[in-house]
């Protein structure tokens, strides 16, 4: 079956992954070194020399986003990584087991989805400290509720159905009928999620670096730069504008390959989650 | 129940912080020099800290209950004075963004819902999603340079009222907005395809009285049990607003505490957001059941 490719999902697609690409490639991009500090060129605006200008210490901010774009979408991906097997593995286990079992996994889910997530955050990074394995932890723990309500529901759903119910008739087990059939059926509307979830991690990355709970200096990261360039903004604003820009395109991207994954795989018009 | 949870999360963050309290006080009595295994002892024996942890978890309940939360680490400010000063003016800041936002809100949601899928919808839809893509640090510092820098209008910071509130309460409106908008639209389009209007309409009504009477009562309901649930939001996103604009409420005390980790004030703060979040969360709910009984979970 050949699906019409929505325009939005291959835009999407398409900044997300030159995105990934100029970031990963970093090193070839651009002749200076993240944490090189030049003091007689600081706060210098965008010109030829520096492309996006340069900062308080004289860093060029154009090195300092590839850098920093790096650390954020690999984070985000973890985080995402995470957060979906977490959510997959108690969604299934609670929408197929049912009764006791479900039970308390949807009280604990329900729980957890009703805390403010980055006023936890923020706490526990607090008590443990802002490393990089820890920030991964501590968003994907905020993050798994959405998809194992997501998963269990739909569970729910094909649970019931003949093809599901006839399958231990053939003698399958458990463990294949969740692998084979269960999984694979409710994999569409996971990704979808996922989509628009990777872009909603960037910003959560870049909020608590803001606050300065995320990523530490000097590694450069989106929203500790916007903090570090946050003294200048009446005289500089290219240093907090900048890797505004950056964080925001990352996050319509990533809802655009949503919504367009939404219509290719649902073919439903696109519903925000 | 949730609020336990709570409680317990943010006990579990005096236990999982690197360094035990009772060194640290000892390391403080001692002025700052290392202190020795036995003081440690003495300091926990005497301050009933060698229990185990379910046991000093109630204690601690006890004291938060009888409102003794302890004094922050920095200034030694009893916490309970603090979050007292701070607490009103996140408070007003949220509720400026609230007067700001619902109805503007409702009135968009309403043009765009009556008008769907023509240009104006369409219009407001664009609208909506470019407010929703900006992260609200990244808002808060474009309004910031175009008024408070260029236009020299507004201040960029401060507490003072009402020039300093306009500049946050905006930025904090923005998600509130987005969010508001398009759950009022998709209510008025869903009333609009109802038997009732069709009814209406053949009894010949005019299309403001239907408009009126009709649409929008009826697309009201959805829209204000979510108006809560979103209000919650507001508390949240207020951490960042308040850093970013140096507004001096619970959340900018917050996010100084992670900074210096004065953990008594970080915990208070965390219960304060986290309880009201709840709370807000459960009223709403049980809103929604009175509203329409037949919604089960």
């Amino acid at each position: 079956m050949i699906w019409s490719i929505p325009k939005k999902l291959i835009v999407g697609t398409v900044i997300l992954l030159s995105l990934a690409l100029v970031f990963i490639f970093a090193l070839l991009l651009s002749p200076y070194k993240y944490d090189e500090q030049n003091l007689r060129e600081r706060l210098q605006p965008p010109n030829s020399k520096h492309i996006f200008g340069t900062d308080g210490f004289g860093r060029d901010i154009f090195t300092r986003i590839l850098f920093g774009g790096r650390i954020s979408f690999l984070i985000a991906a973890l985080v995402t990584l995470t957060a979906l097997i977490m959510g997959l593995s108690i969604g299934v286990v609670s929408g197929y087991c049912g009764g006791f079992v479900d039970e308390i996994l949807m009280r604990i889910t329900d729980i957890v989805l009703s805390l403010p997530s980055l006023v936890v955050s923020l706490a526990i990074i607090a008590a443990i400290g802002p490393s990089i394995p820890n920030l991964v932890l501590v968003l994907a723990i905020t993050s798994w509720p959405k998809y194992a309500r997501m998963i269990r529901a739909m569970i729910m759903e094909i649970k019931n159905k003949d093809f599901i119910l006839l399958l231990p008739l053939m003698g399958a087990g458990d463990r294949y009928i969740v692998l084979k059939h269960i999984i694979p059926n409710t994999i569409q509307p996971v990704l979808v999620l996922a989509s628009f979830d990777f872009g909603r991690k960037v910003i959560s990355i870049a909020s608590l670096g803001f606050l300065g709970a995320g990523v530490q200096p000097p590694t450069p990261e989106w929203g500790t730069m916007i903090r570090e360039g946050f003294s200048y903004v009446f005289t500089s604003p290219h240093l907090v504008v900048i890797p505004g820009i950056m964080a925001t395109v990352s996050l319509v991207a990533s809802n655009l390959v949503g919504e367009g994954l939404q219509s290719m795989l649902m073919g439903r018009p696109s519903v925000k989650l | 129940m949730t609020l336990f949870t709570l409680s317990v999360v943010s006990f579990l963050l005096f236990l999982i912080a690197p360094g035990d309290p009772a060194t640290l006080i000892a390391w403080e009595r001692m002025g700052g020099e290392f202190p020795p295994e036995e003081v440690v002892e003495a300091v926990k024996e005497e301050l009933g800290l060698d229990v185990p942890p379910h046991v000093l978890y109630f204690k601690w309940l006890w004291m938060y209950l009888s409102r003794d939360w302890g004094k922050s680490f920095v200034t030694g400010q009893p916490v309970v004075e603090l979050i007292a000063d701070r607490f009103p003016m996140t408070l007003f800041l949220a509720l400026a963004a609230f007067a700001i936002a619902f109805p503007i809100s409702l009135l968009t949601g309403f043009l765009a819902g009556i008008k769907k899928d023509t240009s104006t919808d369409a219009l407001i839809l664009l609208g909506l999603s470019l407010i929703d893509s900006l992260p609200s640090f990244f808002l808060g510092i474009l309004l910031m340079i175009l008024f408070a820098v260029k236009l020299h209008i507004l201040p960029a910071a401060g507490s003072s009222i009402p020039e300093s509130l306009i500049l946050p309460a905006l930025t904090l409106s923005a998600g509130y907005i987005a969010v508001t908008s398009r759950i009022t639209r998709a209510s008025v389009v869903d009333t609009l395809s109802k038997d009732y209007i069709l009814t209406a309409m053949a009894k010949g009504l005019r299309r403001r009285e239907i408009l009126l009477r009709h649409v929008v009562r009826n697309s009201l309901i959805p829209v204000i049990t979510y108006a809560g649930l979103e209000l919650a939001w507001l508390l949240e996103g207020s951490v960042i607003v308040e850093t970013l604009f140096a507004w001096p409420g619970i959340g900018s005390l917050l996010a100084n505490a992670i900074m210096s980790k004065d953990l008594p004030v970080i915990q208070a703060c965390v219960i304060i957001i986290g309880g009201l979040f709840i709370t807000i969360n459960t009223f709403t709910d049980f809103l929604y059941h009175v509203i329409n009984p037949e919604v089960r979970y």
